[in-house]
């Protein structure tokens, strides 16, 4: 560690508020217990992280996301310090060292990781790269934080987890909801009853976009637009449906057993190979499903993770729960739908009655008071207020302090294979189950 | 007045009905600025800060609701009161002042009850309004003329803790409040004469021509414990009262 910034002003940081809130309300461990991973960055230990600070960081793949980092690495000077750049793509490498000029340039990621003068590495580049690097990341010694999805194939997933459980360094996946303040109250709030048992999940993300980039010239179009390629890319399922699968595994505890759907090219038949439509359904063993869908040929749905419970619905993504006999609408709001259907029936007051099953019924209550920040996924290189500053924070920490954090690698696996196997439904027709070999202790069905 | 206020009428054009809005929303804020104890400029809160200095002399239109209220405090033998922490008798009328020494003006469940009294007199004067359905925070609610679609306005009052249904009420122009015990909230209501909250869970329904005999039937009849029902319908002229445990 380079510099001692023991003097410096205090750290002001939502999340850490967030979380001491949490600690401080009554059953606070009890409530930080159904959250693990918060555990390795509680203020506490952010104050003796500061102490020894701040974490040298290498970025591999200054692209837009890699770039986005960086925006947010400059606004925590007392965790993290970006000493090194890595792109074998010159125009990014460059616009990324416009950002941070005194820092070291690579253009073979290789050459960055013998870099003794790093503790982290933030890797930003496109899926089909991401098990490589990982790996040799980790047995360079450096701790590691890979974007979302862990790797293209099962197999590399199978690699990148062994080679994390027999190591001591720590590995992040941006899963950015983890740390995202409204789904961690909202996971408490569904762990202590707020909509009962939870019978079904329906998540989607529908966009109206081409996904595409433009091309300089057209022998950078695979490069570029690697998102559209199978040898570089898993699609939606990967790029999308990751963040949504794992919201419902941590949800339920529990990891679906199998996966049918349908996936097509249904617009954009622009030479892409991968599915700009899909449909899915998750199978968990008890019965209850995951209703998956993402689409980029029309928003009008938007993004949302709706989490169906006996008593309730949470909508993650917008940070609001539904109640189903909600007691805060009484009398009139009725009472209106009554008149407007020309229904003539009593008025329910202090108390839930009958009531139509008329979706305009539903009144929203949010899940954290004074947030109606909502995050429309439209966005292909992040939103703000959405985590990712957070969990990037958190990962600069853990460089400073060794410490993993608890589920995030297992959650990322977890979700990347359920995206994997729903990729491999769609191209099989089959219902695909979760294979054999795949399996860790940690999934439980 | 820390509540909402809800209603539907039929009959006025939309531009009426947005005129009528207006007039009903001026007549709650000037309540409000005279009686509400959560807005710390009202004439009420501006008393209370000063009360135990002596005889204090409040406007000639809180004089008025002061000795209404005291007129229902006899009504009632006590039970509604809307002085607190006071040994009696707590107020005073004497010429235009009133003696507070020892307590404090509290008019939560009054001032509800008034201002449905005068948004019902609003509502009543209005050529154009048919009929109305006027919802004050859940549990007070007054009536004009029918539901569009029936020959009343039918209300089910339900056990707040249970969501069972206790009785269904039919308005015809009368009014209904609703008093007692309410989940996640204890300590609504005090006793007068005691100065304590009031225990137990119950729950009253009082139904009445005039919105302000409701109010103060349902919370005298809660502080009563469900003892003096006969007594206070008779003196309040309610049209029904009912108690019930929960
Ligand atoms: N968590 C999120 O919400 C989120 C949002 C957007 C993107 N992402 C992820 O970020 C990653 C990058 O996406 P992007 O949109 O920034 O893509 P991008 O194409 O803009 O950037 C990728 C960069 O990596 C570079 N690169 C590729 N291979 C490399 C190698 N071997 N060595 C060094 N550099 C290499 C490319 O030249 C490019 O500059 C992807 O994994 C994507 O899934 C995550």
């Amino acid at each position: 560690m380079t510099q001692n910034t023991k003097d410096t002003p205090e750290v002001d940081l939502s999340l850490r508020r967030f979380i001491k809130g949490l600690g401080a309300a009554a059953g606070g461990a009890v409530l930080l217990s159904q959250t693990p991973w918060l555990t390795s960055c509680t203020p506490e230990k952010l104050s003796e992280a500061v102490s020894e600070g701040p974490a040298r960081i290498g970025i591999i793949g200054t692209g837009s996301r890699g770039q986005y980092h960086i925006h947010n690495l400059l606004r925590m000077p007392l965790v993290g310090k970006i000493v090194a750049l890595c792109d074998d793509y010159a125009p990014n490498l460059e616009a990324a060292s416009a950002l941070v000029p005194s820092a070291r340039k690579y253009s073979d990621y290789r050459k960055l990781l013998e870099d003794k003068e790093l503790d982290g590495v933030i890797i930003a580049t496109p899926l089909g790269s991401h098990a490589r690097i990982t790996l040799d990341c980790l047995s360079a010694g450096k701790h590691c934080f890979c974007e979302k999805a862990m790797a293209l194939t099962m197999e590399e997933c199978k690699q990148v987890y062994s080679a994390y459980k027999a190591s001591d360094r720590v590995l992040f996946y941006c899963m950015q909801r983890m740390y995202d303040p409204k789904y961690v109250k909202a996971f408490q709030m569904i762990k202590t009853g707020l909509i009962g048992d939870v019978v079904g999940m329906r998540c989607h993300w529908f966009r109206n976009a081409d996904w595409r980039r433009p091309v300089p010239s057209p022998e950078l179009e695979r490069r570029i637009n690697w998102r559209l390629y199978r040898e570089s890319s898993a699609g939606l399922m990967t790029e999308l449906g990751s963040h949504q699968i794992e919201v419902c595994t941590i949800v339920t505890g529990l990891v679906p057993e199998s996966v049918a759907g349908f996936g097509g090219i249904v617009y954009w038949k622009d030479g892409r190979e991968v599915y700009d439509s899909v449909s899915l359904t998750y199978r968990f063993a008890d019965g209850r499903n995951i209703a998956y869908e993402s689409l980029i040929s029309n928003k009008f749905n938007g993004m949302e993770e709706q989490i169906l419970g006996k008593d309730g619905t949470v909508d993650l993504s917008k940070g609001v729960y539904y109640l189903e006999d909600d007691r805060s609408v009484y009398g009139v709001r009725r009472l209106l739908d009554q008149v407007k259907e020309g229904v003539f029936a009593s008025v329910p007051t202090a108390g839930p009655s009958w009531r139509p099953e008329l979706m305009g019924d539903h009144v929203p209550h949010y899940i954290l008071a004074n947030s109606t920040a909502k995050v429309s996924g439209e966005s292909m290189i992040g939103a703000d207020n959405d985590g990712s500053f957070e969990i990037l924070e958190a990962f600069c920490q853990s460089c400073i302090t060794g410490e993993k954090a608890a589920n995030v690698v297992e959650e990322a696996y977890c979700a990347t294979i359920l995206c994997l196997m729903g990729n491999e439904a769609m191209d099989t027709g089959s219902v695909v189950k979760m294979p054999e070999d795949c399996k860790i202790p940690y999934m439980k069905f | 007045m820390g509540t909402k206020l809800e209603f539907i009428m039929t009959g006025p054009s939309e531009e009426e009905s947005e005129r009528i809005w207006a007039k009903l929303l001026s007549e709650a804020q000037a309540l409000e600025s005279l009686l509400s104890r959560f807005d710390g400029s009202s004439e009420v809160s501006a008393l209370n800060s000063i009360s135990q200095a002596g005889e204090v002399f409040p406007s000639h239109e809180l004089l008025e609701i002061i000795a209404d209220a005291e007129e229902y405090r006899m009504l009632t033998s006590g039970l509604f009161d809307v002085t607190l922490g006071t040994s009696k008798p707590s107020i005073v009328l004497s010429g235009r002042g009133v003696d507070l020494r020892g307590g404090s003006l509290d008019f939560g469940g009054y001032a509800k009850g008034l201002l449905c009294r005068r948004a019902k007199a609003l509502l009543s004067g209005e050529p154009a309004v048919e009929s109305a359905y006027l919802d004050f925070g859940g549990s007070s609610i007054s009536t004009i003329g029918t539901h569009p679609f029936g020959d009343c306005w039918k209300v089910s009052v339900c056990d707040p803790f249970s969501g069972r249904m206790l009785k269904e009420v039919e308005l015809r122009a009368s009014s209904l409040s609703v008093s007692g015990s309410q989940p996640h909230y204890e300590g609504h209501i005090k006793d007068p004469r005691t100065g304590r909250f009031i225990e137990g869970r119950c729950l009253v329904i009082c139904e009445a021509l005039d919105p302000l005999d409701a109010e103060v039937g349902s919370t005298a009849a809660v502080v009563s414990g469900g003892e003096k029902l006969e007594f206070l319908q008779k003196n309040l002229h309610l049209s029904q009262v009912s108690f019930f445990n929960l």
